[in-house]
């Protein structure tokens, strides 16, 4: 267990090493300069500017001494902030990104595990596929179509709910936390009820009805911690697919977020916060990643640590 | 999962060699009679085909081009009544295209004009004079309405279909390219070089992929080009993954090792075996990548990366649909539902092709 772990984590240092060096050459071999938009600035200033954060040194050893900071933990000033830091803008955008996220995520899974269950006790009756096909709907309504709908209807409309902010009552919470999490309630519902049947049809779960457990025994004790095993491997993947939807959400709902200032710093080419973002986020889908490696291992007894 | 189902692959493969003395049904003759009993996947192939020749063929019907709107026009609600107004203005007659809601809404501001009254006589009489100006009813009119420039949004979501299909259908082709020519090398030549590229595939798989397209995008302009290469290297890991599983389960299979035994030769075991178990696999999962591909393509488009006006693809217009939803719903209602019923009605299909192909559920 603890050396499954441990390789992991030794795992993840190059693959973060090579985040790293990919968007470090690929924002600075792009066109366009972080200060391109202050047209006044004469070209001796643009040049003091460019030696105040160590632009004009050759792009390799920036990169080394890009690096050897990241070492310390020093994620280098904000370009388009100036006297602003980088550790200091993701940690300040942090708090409401991640509340977003785990909202949507528990919302998820409180409405997906349920209805996924419940389509799988009742195979092909109604009850089975009014929510599969609530399921597929919800797939395909994706947050950039459904954010607009829900924001109009229950804002301006009716008048009910908050549209804009994040910061405040649960009122602020609703509508961005359903948006970002229907889609993927609907995923887990499907996947849940995969995972439910197969485990279902099994020889140990017929036994256990043969020995006359009762319904809640059977799903509770005996079934679910294998049938949610697709659930949980997808946790990875949706983290991913929640960080691109939390983009669109912040920007509809005006949330004041890390997705929107990944967004805005890469179009100011305000390369060290870029760069900050995209291994901030990579190093989250990673740490996830392995989380959740471990956790299915420890629900399926029969897959081994390796 | 694999081995269970592959198991039953084998089993119901040989089941159907032997039951092909009796009666001759190919793979494919079973998987379309499978097809056609599922009436979701059905329903999923016509309608999606039905959008595709609608989005194909429909421009050259309605009468408008996507690029030229009439901005007095702008907003105009579907089937809205449209009236010509005919001015004088010393020697020189000025027309103009007007909808009558908006023209009424716009004539409370001017006192001299009254609109309410000019609305009513040319809905009832088709044609009214006041002052220098004659209004006449016309019988043109917008399925759909109109956008803000006043373009006719029936025709902008048919040419935005033809821009979001192709980039669905080309993307998902760069993907299948990569990854079944990636997957098929590794999972037949095996050994170490199976290893290596499989661990590359898991590596590329740990990284935020969404994020490095949008940075592509950003970074290198916003290139229609660029967004097919961007997204197929995207959508192209899991589909080597599939295809490697599939050719290495097949060289495992005992009715290959008894074609070899019996000694068959290389290309046609290929042939017979081969490709007919892979390209199943890669039918399935095409047809399951292109809504995926549709779905990141309008997603960059929402975030103002992918499709740059003045062409508009289905993201585009839902887009801008969003900013003006409050005051013109019609603007990202009818776009949305495009979108939304395309790819379930491919997701459908999807899942009908899957549930065909697959020997389980053969009837035998």
């Amino acid at each position: 267990m603890l050396r499954f772990i441990l390789s992991r984590v030794l795992q993840a240092i190059p693959v973060l090493f090579i985040i790293v060096t990919l968007t470090f050459f690929m924002v600075r071999l792009a066109p366009g300069g972080p200060f391109d938009q202050e047209r006044a600035m004469s070209a001796a200033s643009k040049e003091a500017i460019n030696r105040q954060y160590g632009l004009d040194k050759p792009l390799l050893s920036q990169y080394t001494a890009y690096l050897s900071d990241l070492l310390k933990g020093d994620m280098g000033p904000s370009l388009s902030s100036p006297g602003r830091q980088v550790n200091e803008i993701i940690f300040s955008k942090l708090p409401n990104s991640i509340q977003l996220g785990l909202f949507s995520l528990a919302f998820a899974l409180i409405v997906g595990i349920p209805a996924g269950m419940l389509a799988s006790l009742k195979q092909n009756s109604w009850l089975d596929y009014i929510p599969m096909t609530g399921a597929m709907v919800g797939i395909c309504l994706p947050t950039f179509v459904i954010g607009p709908i829900l924001s109009t209807v229950f804002g301006p409309w009716l008048g009910w709910l908050p549209v804009i902010g994040w910061s405040g009552g649960i009122e602020f919470k609703v509508l961005p936390t359903a948006t970002l999490g229907l889609a993927y309630a609907a995923y887990v519902a499907r996947l849940t009820r995969g995972g439910m049947l197969e485990i279902l049809g099994q020889d140990f779960i017929r036994t256990a009805w043969a020995k006359g457990a009762s319904t809640f025994s059977v799903v509770f004790k005996h079934a679910l911690r294998g049938g949610l095993i697709p659930v949980v491997s997808f946790l990875g993947p949706a983290l991913a697919g929640l960080i691109s939807g939390s983009f669109v959400v912040e920007t509809i709902f005006v949330i004041p977020g890390l997705g929107q200032e990944f967004v805005n710093s890469a179009l100011n080419r305000d390369y060290f916060l870029v760069l900050g973002t995209v291994l901030f986020y990579a190093a989250l889908i990673i740490v996830m990643n392995i989380l959740v490696d471990i956790a299915v291992v420890w629900l399926n007894p029969r897959s081994k640590f390796e | 999962m694999s081995a269970s189902s592959q198991d039953k692959k084998s089993k119901t493969a040989s089941v159907i060699e032997s039951a092909a003395l009796a009666k001759p049904t190919s793979l494919w003759q079973d998987a379309w009679a499978r097809l056609f009993k599922n009436k979701a996947a059905v329903a999923g192939l016509i309608t999606f085909a039905s959008i595709a020749i609608f989005c194909l063929v429909g421009p050259f019907f309605t009468g408008y081009t996507e690029r030229k709107g009439e901005l007095a026009l702008s907003n105009s609600a579907p089937l809205a009544d449209i009236m010509k107004e005919v001015r004088i203005e010393g020697n020189r007659e000025r027309i103009e295209y007007k909808s009558i809601d908006g023209f009424v809404r716009s004539s409370r501001l001017k006192p001299s004009v009254d609109g309410e009254l000019i609305a009513q006589q040319v809905r009832e009489n088709g044609e009214y004079q006041s002052g220098n100006s004659t209004y006449t009813l016309t019988d043109r009119s917008h399925l759909f309405g109109t956008d803000n420039q006043g373009r006719d949004l029936l025709t902008r979501i048919m040419t935005g279909g033809r821009i979001s299909l192709m980039v669905g259908f080309l993307a998902t082709s760069v993907s299948l390219l990569i990854g079944v020519f990636y997957g098929a090398t590794a999972g037949y030549i095996g050994g170490r070089l199976d290893a290596t590229m499989m661990r590359i595939v898991d590596i590329l798989y740990a990284l935020p992929f969404t994020i490095f397209v949008i940075l592509l995008m950003v970074v290198f302009g916003r290139h229609i080009w660029l967004l097919f290469i961007a997204i197929g290297a995207v959508e192209w890991l899991t589909m080597a993954r599939i295809v490697r599983g599939q050719v290495v389960a097949i060289k495992r299979q005992e009715y290959v090792e008894a074609s070899i035994a019996l000694g068959q030769k290389s290309p046609k075991i290929i042939r017979k075996h081969v490709i007919p178990n892979v390209l199943g696999v890669v039918i399935v999962y095409s047809t399951l990548t292109v809504p995926s591909v549709i779905m990141l393509e309008s997603f960059l488009s929402f975030l103002g990366l992918g499709i740059q006006p003045p062409a508009a693809s289905w993201g585009t217009l839902i887009k801008e649909g969003a900013e003006s939803m409050e005051v013109y719903p019609w603007q990202l209602l009818f776009p949305a539902a495009f979108f939304s019923i395309t790819l379930l009605s491919l997701n459908f299909l999807g899942d009908g092709l899957r549930d065909a192909l697959d020997p389980k559920n053969s009837p035998r």
